[in-house]
């Protein structure tokens, strides 16, 4: 029996001064797979426009739209029900080849010094399984870890979180994808909502044994069914949810609320 | 066989270049700086027959390109065959997985290749690399060659070479041949551009709108032109001159202000021709050059023509081995950079940077290319009244449409330095004319 849930996700933004011409991409819209089943959903932009959907080359559904006039405010909200399976793992029936670019080091996963030096200590031993060992990581990140938030930004690649040894769920995921990615296991980051956050989420999925298992390092488990995936991709710049340009001379404040509860 | 006067008006030739701009900007230091790009006006002359030999093999390395970025992006067929290893492609930063499954207009994704190539000492001919995202320097000899019909006549009369004047009808046939519908634009960043002299001399000769992305406007998955009456007319083939992270925030940099956002979207779902596509990066990345001798055997079924120069790739061992034993005569390239910088030359090293670049070589052997210094036939040039002799190298320009079309004529560029084996425009060399014989 899957749990089932109800999910808003609302973000906005405010101008100081008008802004014209606006044109946005948001990947935030949630999609059916066999580890949750998306029941109800939608979308509301303000102010209104035409919005566009499609599919992007990692399988992330976003939509697009633009608002020409000038405007000081601009809302979405997706909202919607899904039902959730627990732990079960998604089936990746990709050949390796399709795996590639989960495979490599991206942008943000890049390993240096002190990623490889932390490599060199946690090492899959041999006959260590795949999951076995991304699930110690899992532990071992989440240990060596402070959860601080304000230290690190969207910018910030998993060599220098790593380094810091603080940072938020982007962080922990990056560095989590840096390990799995040197050890050959393809691994992607994952952005979702969960329930009890707030905010939206970040955590990764590693291939195992031909399945995709959710893991959490940021709270040291199993993404279960309180866990609803948005999108996913190498890393955080596959995944970013809102893109937009404008002209106009202004300041913007961004705020996101998400909220994820039983039925 | 060139007449006098076509050399003492040099000085008049490069005063009219300056005067159109025929500048070249470079960024140094966070400063832009627009320096002129000196013409010599002794040509590079390339005998007809020696001519068709570069045009068989250009043809054939430029098909072959084309075959394997529309492999990489689809089936990834050389990959299974273990031809090139997959790290070469997927650590790249030239594959871009948004271009996935992507299939551009008539499956053409250099419409305009710029190839480099030099002339051993041995007179051999070889390829230094191929540039097939936004390759530049046709303008420079197009125009150099109008003036110096203009300040020499009879040198042209007297003299049977290829006119080579036909570059805008060879780029307007390869834009016009991929065009989904509606106009043809030239998208520059803007004047502040290295190459925009260029931008500009083309849009000029071939008749297309000179636009910057503030021009163009995504509705309903078409791409607009925007007048300065407001009035919008579809368009259906963009030449730009702006680099794929640049070209839309909203698939790529994020940060970008000289792209249109949604454009990705216009070209993925086939209404749009990009010359050239986007995702190129991956057949032009100094590692991948080592396997297009390799392409042409596995797409083609044929030998090449053209030799690449002897180049060791470090990732595997008994390369690796070579490099180390034999690092003194070789010329390191680091895969990740462009425009001649990144080129270390194993005899100039102290032995302390030896010593450390050695060191990060083995940490990182899949970043370098080794290849033996190719010692190049010097050309005449003029300095200051007299002839003195310097490297030099030619960019040919392969142009693609219902097939693919060899300028008769190139870029040749030469170092200024007498000790540098870099003819990079970005480093401050100049610029010679190239005449291919006509019979």
């Amino acid at each position: 029996m899957g749990r089932t849930l109800r999910f808003g996700y609302q973000m906005s933004l405010v101008f100081s001064q008008p802004i014209q011409k606006h044109q946005f991409a948001l990947r935030m819209l949630p999609q059916s797979d066999t580890r949750q089943q998306i029941k109800e959903r939608e979308i509301c932009v303000e102010p209104a426009c035409t919005l566009q959907e499609d599919v992007d080359s990692f399988g992330n559904a976003y939509v697009y739209g633009a608002v020409e006039h000038p405007h000081t405010a601009f809302w979405v909200e997706v909202c919607g029900v899904a039902t959730v399976w627990g732990n079960a793992a998604l089936p990746c029936q990709d050949t390796p080849l399709l795996l590639a670019p989960y495979r490599f080091a991206s942008q943000y996963t890049k390993a240096g010094d002190t990623i490889k030096g932390y490599y060199e200590r946690n090492q899959r031993a041999a006959g260590e399984g795949a999951y076995v060992f991304c699930e110690r990581l899992t532990h071992q990140i989440y240990q060596d870890m402070a959860y601080v938030q304000g230290v690190t930004d969207i910018h910030t690649t998993a060599e220098e979180a790593l380094s810091g040894g603080q940072g938020v769920c982007q962080d922990y995921a990056h560095i989590m994808l840096a390990l799995c990615r040197m050890a050959d296991i393809p691994s992607r980051y994952v952005v979702g909502m969960m329930m009890g956050e707030g905010y939206s989420h970040a955590w990764v999925e590693v291939c195992a044994d031909g399945k995709w298992y959710a893991m959490d390092p940021t709270n040291d488990k199993m993404a279960d069914d309180t866990y609803i995936k948005i999108s996913h991709g190498r890393d955080y710049q596959d995944c970013i949810v809102n893109r937009g340009t404008f002209c106009g001379t202004t300041t913007q404040t961004q705020n996101v609320r998400v909220v994820v509860h039983d039925v | 066989m060139y007449d006098m006067d076509l050399l003492d008006n040099t000085e008049t030739v490069n005063r009219l270049l300056a005067r159109y701009g025929v500048k070249f900007g470079i960024y140094k230091n966070n400063t832009f700086k627009e320096q002129l790009f000196p013409f010599d006006a002794i040509p590079r002359v390339i005998q007809k027959k020696e001519f068709d030999y570069l045009e068989r093999g250009l043809k054939q390395r430029v098909l072959a390109l084309n075959l394997f970025l529309d492999d990489i992006y689809h089936g990834k067929k050389i990959v299974k065959d273990k031809v090139i290893p997959e790290d070469f492609i997927f650590a790249s930063s030239g594959y871009m997985p948004a271009c996935e499954g992507v299939t551009p207009a008539k499956r053409i994704y250099s419409h305009i290749s710029g190839i480099d190539l030099v002339k051993g000492k041995d007179g051999q001919w070889y390829i230094l690399e191929d540039n097939l995202r936004v390759p530049s320097g046709a303008s420079y000899p197009m125009i150099a060659r109008d003036l110096c019909r203009r300040s020499s006549p009879k040198t042209f009369r007297d003299n049977l070479l290829e006119d080579n004047r036909n570059y805008a009808q060879l780029l307007r046939r390869a834009m016009d041949y991929v065009n989904v519908e509606g106009h043809t634009v030239i998208l520059t960043p803007g004047r502040y551009n290295a190459a925009y002299f260029e931008h500009s001399y083309l849009a000029e000769k071939t008749g297309a709108h000179l636009v910057n992305g503030s021009e163009l406007l995504v509705e309903d998955d078409r791409l607009y032109y925007v007048d300065y009456k407001g009035k919008k007319e579809r368009v259906g083939a963009v030449y730009r001159r702006i680099s794929d992270e640049y070209l839309d925030p909203m698939h790529f940099n994020p940060d970008s202000v000289i792209g249109i956002p949604h454009i990705f979207d216009v070209y993925r779902k086939g209404n749009l021709a990009l010359l050239n596509a986007i995702g190129n990066g991956i057949a032009d990345d100094k590692g991948i050059y080592y396997f297009v001798p390799k392409m042409v055997r596995y797409y083609l079924g044929e030998e090449p023509v053209l030799s690449n120069a002897p180049t060791y790739l470090p990732f595997y061992e008994t390369d690796m081995a070579y490099v180390l034993a034999h690092f003194d005569k070789l010329v390191l390239k680091d895969v990740a950079e462009a425009g001649g910088y990144g080129v270390v030359f194993g005899s100039s090293m102290t032995k302390a940077q030896k010593a450390d670049f050695i060191a990060l070589l083995k940490r990182e052997p899949r970043r370098f290319i080794a290849q033996e210094v190719i010692d190049f036939q010097d050309l005449e040039i003029q300095d200051n009244g007299t002839v003195v002799e310097r490297k030099a190298d030619l960019r040919a320009f392969v142009l693609m449409a219902d097939e693919p079309y060899v300028w008769k004529s190139g870029l040749t560029r030469f170092s200024r330095n007498p000790d540098s084996f870099i003819v990079n425009s970005s480093q401050g060399g100049g610029f010679k004319d190239t005449w291919v014989l006509s019979r």
